[in-house]
């Protein structure tokens, strides 16, 4: 009866954090869309279609959080490596605050 | 990727078949643009087909991939909108910004317009129901040979004359029977596009 309420909340969640979360694993290595995906799932077992990552990456890009550089493989295709920038270093470290501070209000009125 | 990186032409037809209808899609972008998208999209593929070799069939693994990867104009939407937008800002161009504000607003089009559709025939069945009940302050109202108002007013000048008496019942009926074949006809549309696009990307 509920499963349909809670599925869509869990979707809605996942969609809303994703930029938190590629902004810290890419706090921690420079990555390439694919590998960022391979990431995701593997870290959080978040079954996404793939292309939602592209638009996430253009916005952060476009809001100056993100830079990247186009980098030749000895073979292959060149890969397109993303890294935060300081300005998304600094934005960061305040989201993360932010959200730490979100799940302990939320947690504390879970555990009433 | 190159011809050379599939031994099926068909898994390679395929492939072809995604990286154009990426290309269509992203047409109206600078050049500089299409090729970032083109290539990280190409990369992408790239990377997803080499790990995924688990499936052996050429065909099943790029056909495994685009569906992993989902449809283009899906995806690519946003980040069209978004470049469109920041183009034209940059170069101050109204009609590019008006373009982009455009692009950003059919990304949700199915929903607006069923949006739309909804809200005029509830606001006309509230009209229709207010007409029986408050027969003065409902209808079509002009004022000094000009339009005054057209719905429910619950302060009425009186200079205000109403035009269409209980004509406005059978008027918003026939308006809304119009209106909603006109908004079903467009949603129609849309979602024929969408599964046009998406039965052609099934076929490649």
């Amino acid at each position: 009866m509920y499963g349909k309420f809670i599925n869509n909340w869990t979707i809605q969640l996942k969609k809303t954090i994703l930029p938190l979360l590629i902004l810290n694993m890419l706090k921690q290595d420079q990555l390439y869309g694919y590998l960022l995906i391979v990431k995701i799932k593997e870290c959080t077992g978040f079954e996404i279609t793939e292309g939602t990552i592209y638009p996430i990456l253009n916005r952060l890009k476009e809001d100056g959080w993100l830079d990247f550089k186009w980098v030749e493989q000895k073979t292959g295709i060149p890969r397109k490596y993303y890294t935060l920038t300081t300005d998304g270093e600094n934005m960061l470290k305040e989201l993360n605050s932010n959200w730490n501070t979100i799940i302990k209000d939320i947690n504390s009125q879970i555990e009433i | 990727m190159k011809r050379s990186d599939f031994d099926s032409v068909e898994a390679y037809k395929i492939y072809a078949n995604y990286i154009e209808q990426v290309n269509d899609i992203i047409s109206m972008l600078p050049k500089d643009d299409v090729l970032d998208i083109v290539n990280e999209i190409d990369s992408h593929i790239y990377e997803s087909f080499i790990c995924n070799k688990a499936i052996v069939s050429e065909k099943e693994r790029i056909m495994t991939v685009i569906r992993n990867l989902g449809e283009p104009q899906l995806y690519l939407k946003p980040v069209i909108a978004e470049r469109q937008l920041r183009q034209a800002i940059n170069k101050y161009n109204i009609w590019g910004i008006l373009r982009g504000i455009w692009a950003t607003l059919l990304t949700g089009g199915q929903y607006v317009t069923t949006v739309i559709m909804y809200l005029f025939i509830l606001s006309s069945g509230f009209l229709v129901i207010a007409k029986i009940f408050y027969p003065h302050n409902t209808g079509l109202f002009i004022e000094d040979g000009s339009f005054a108002g057209l719905g429910f007013l619950s302060q009425i000048n009186a200079e205000a004359v109403e035009l269409l008496g209980y004509w406005l019942i059978p008027v918003l009926i026939v308006s809304c029977a119009i209106f909603y074949f006109f908004m079903t006809f467009i949603l129609k549309k849309i979602v024929r596009i969408k599964t046009k696009i998406s039965l052609k990307n099934k076929q490649i």
